[in-house]
């Protein structure tokens, strides 16, 4: 991940994920590079998410939701990668990060705030064409 | 499910220390006012369902994702 954010490899969601009240443990492993996330869940198998630094799409947005006193300040915030339409564009879920404690206790949180998508294209962090020369 | 009648300015308490307010009312809408704990979850329900499915088709959606995520 491009911003600077510390992710426990794995992590404890006492309260589960927003409808899946199950998933309390999930691994994490960095995929491409490291730019983005694999969540795995240790109880529910089959199920996984991929994500990014919550920054990396909205920059900015772990501080203010500190400012705000919505996250604790050594919390890093990541969202969850989503897929919709054809050809598939990669969506971030900025409606619901999750926050992550420095010893891997994680939350999703519900912002009740517009300007939060909850399907927030991902248009930077496309991959860049394999450059062949 | 518990039906109750407020008007503007009245209010309903949840528990101890949860308080909806009728703010006031326009048109077919209903303004309400809620003070609860920052750790009490307050969202639109419906927001709360998009979200829901949102990480259900993310989780469906993985392999997909990582393809073009890691080009391949």
């Amino acid at each position: 991940m491009s911003s600077d954010i510390e992710v426990p490899p794995v992590l404890t969601l006492p309260e589960g994920l927003v409808g899946l009240p199950d998933v309390h443990e999930v691994d994490v492993l960095p995929i491409a590079g490291g730019e983005f996330l694999e969540l795995i869940a240790r109880d529910e198998r089959g199920l996984g998410w991929l994500a990014a630094a919550a920054d990396d799409v909205r920059p900015g947005m772990t501080r203010a939701l500190v400012e705000s006193g919505r996250i604790a300040a050594d919390e890093a915030l990541i969202v969850l990668l989503a897929s919709h339409g054809e050809p598939a564009v990669v969506t971030a879920n900025l409606a619901g990060p999750i926050a992550v404690s420095p010893t891997g206790f994680a939350r999703q949180l519900v912002l009740e705030d517009p300007t939060y998508d909850l399907r927030a294209r991902l248009g930077r962090l496309a991959p860049s064409p394999v450059d062949h020369r | 499910m518990l039906v109750l009648t407020r008007r503007p300015g009245q209010s309903i308490m949840v528990g101890d220390n949860v308080e909806l307010v009728v703010v006031r009312i326009e048109g077919d809408r209903v303004v309400l006012g809620i003070d609860a704990p920052r750790e009490v979850r307050v969202v639109r329900a419906e927001l709360l369902r998009d979200v829901e499915a949102e990480n259900q088709e993310a989780s469906a959606a993985r392999d997909r994702i990582r393809e073009v995520l890691t080009g391949g």
